[in-house]
């Protein structure tokens, strides 16, 4: 792929009864990508190698068509063009939020003390208030955290963001509000490029661009979303037919009433014979339906 | 921002822990300089044993609380390229204050060494009573990155027994008649400043290589 803000090669990490392998990967540059899977699957792993937290692997990583993983402890311009949030909050409970603010610029050249007390004000971390610097990071809810962890990171300047589970600890106005974020952030400046991970994709659709599934591991399906919902057809049938249709499909649900469930586009015609109506399937139905045929849960 | 001690030790101290530290050192070198005035030397020594463990105690409950919360944080700071740098300052930042902690409980023996006699042996007992502290914590935090109930005891038994045997050291030189005057003189201060800045150094060394530890984790799973 031309135009990737991250490219990954042979990248392995192992653990007792798991391995993260990937051979190839490219993170397209200038979009918001997904990367879903269930739980366990090797997201947080994944993203913790790429933001430059972990160093045991083994594997090529090629950051912003320039740099290449043994330069990120090198030069700080990696680093900094990278903005990572955590699935936990990661601010000691006993910071106050000045001291957020305080340590952000102490470890991030270029960070913006206006900026994070502006988003801060926008995301209302210290509800109908104005700004509170002396308010503790422990006297916040986990959804404020995940809050002020967003403000921080979109108080700098960056070109990338990776994202662990942005949107889990929010309620679903802020979830809204994230994609919104997603999307100014996105449009701020030239080859601005995401990259979030999420277990519910349903949450994150409207925002998504590119999306990777994982499963144990390994990619099991990666394309833009557009393609994906080409190559990906939602089909719907009689409950007579749901036994026939049960081998074509991806995934099923069936009830008295019928079935539904995912097929390739491809095998729409080895339904032929079968009543059925087909519509777009959601990119979050698509990559249930991948994630369940790869699935080691029975 | 340019990253100085200071700041760094300000970011990532436990505050609370840090001035519960130095405050309860005061007190009790105050203590131990009027019990060593009107009680002897024993004074003294107990007072400068139990201010070791002190300073060791808190170090372990501010390594506790950053435990249960080091993940997240830790994942925060090595998301930056100046980590190593900023952890790098905090730690010698922190083995200053340890020292500046156990110094007013030195200068509480030094004051009852002067009218007592002998300056040489409150030098030297301070530099064993540092040494041991760093030696001591060094060797915890290299066994303890995570909590281990186990280690509460383990590191108090060996607190208590290095200030024990500190303590005897220290009484025989002050003790009058004692014997052990070659004890009292400089050659054994400047050693125990060896075994002081030894301490000290294997104490960053140690913290340092737990935070590196994070980049490349011994996972079992």
């Amino acid at each position: 792929m031309e135009n990737s803000v991250i490219k990954i090669k042979d990248l392995k990490k192992g653990y007792k009864n798991f391995e993260l392998s990937i051979p190839e990967l490219s993170i397209p540059k200038g979009f918001a990508t997904a990367l879903i899977g269930e739980n366990g699957a090797g997201k947080t792993t994944l993203l913790n190698i790429l933001s430059g937290i972990r160093l045991d692997y083994n594997g090529e990583i090629e950051y912003f068509e320039k740099y290449s993983s043994d330069e990120i402890e090198k030069k700080p311009e990696i680093k900094e063009r990278i903005g990572y949030t955590g699935t936990d909050n990661y601010y000691l409970p006993t910071w106050t939020v000045d001291q957020v603010k305080e340590i952000s610029k102490l470890l991030f050249e270029k960070f913006d003390e206006g900026a994070f007390v502006k988003y801060c004000n926008d995301l209302a971390i210290f509800g109908q208030g104005d700004f509170d610097g002396k308010k503790k990071v422990m006297e916040l809810s986990d959804g404020t955290r995940t809050k002020l962890m967003l403000a921080g990171v979109l108080s700098r300047e960056t070109d990338l963001l990776i994202m662990d589970e942005p949107a889990s600890p929010l309620d679903p106005l802020m979830r809204d509000k994230l994609c919104e974020m997603i999307r100014d952030y996105l449009n701020s400046g030239e080859g601005k490029s995401v990259f979030f991970s999420t277990h519910n994709i349903s949450d994150m659709e409207g925002v998504t661009d590119y999306a990777i599934i994982m499963e144990h591991g390994k990619i099991v399906e990666q394309g833009f979303v557009e393609d994906l919902k080409e190559k990906y057809i939602a089909v719907k049938g009689e409950p007579g037919d749901a036994e026939a249709a049960k081998k074509i499909l991806y995934s099923m649900t069936s009830s008295n009433y019928g079935f539904e469930g995912i097929c390739l586009a491809d095998d729409l015609d080895k339904l032929a014979g079968l009543d059925v109506v087909t519509e777009t399937a959601s990119l979050f139905k698509i990559s249930v339906a991948v994630m369940k045929k790869n699935s080691l849960v029975r | 921002m340019e990253l100085t001690g200071w700041k760094c030790f300000k970011a990532f101290a436990y505050r609370n822990y840090k001035i519960a530290s130095f405050v309860a050192a005061v007190i009790m070198a105050a203590m131990g300089a009027i019990g060593g005035f009107y009680f002897g030397s024993w004074a003294i020594v107990v007072v400068g044993a139990v201010i070791t463990m002190f300073v060791g105690f808190l170090d372990y409950c501010c390594i506790s609380e950053f435990n249960r919360s080091n993940r997240g944080c830790m994942n925060f700071v090595r998301s930056s390229f100046f980590a190593k740098s900023a952890v790098e300052k905090y730690i010698k930042a922190d083995i200053c204050f340890k020292t500046i902690t156990l110094a007013p409980g030195f200068v509480g023996c030094l004051a009852t060494s002067i009218v007592k006699g002998g300056v040489f042996p409150c030098l030297t007992g301070f530099g064993l009573f540092l040494g041991a502290l760093f030696f001591l914590i060094a060797f915890v935090r290299n066994k303890c990155l995570s909590i281990n109930v186990n280690m509460v005891v383990l590191e108090f038994g060996l607190m208590f027994a290095t200030a024990v045997l500190i303590g005897i050291m220290l009484l025989m030189q002050l003790a009058e008649g004692a014997g052990f005057g070659l004890m009292a003189g400089p050659g054994f201060t400047v050693l125990s400043a060896v075994f002081a800045i030894a301490g000290g150094k294997t104490l960053y060394r140690i913290c340092l290589k737990n935070f590196e530890a994070g980049y490349r984790p011994t996972e079992n799973l």
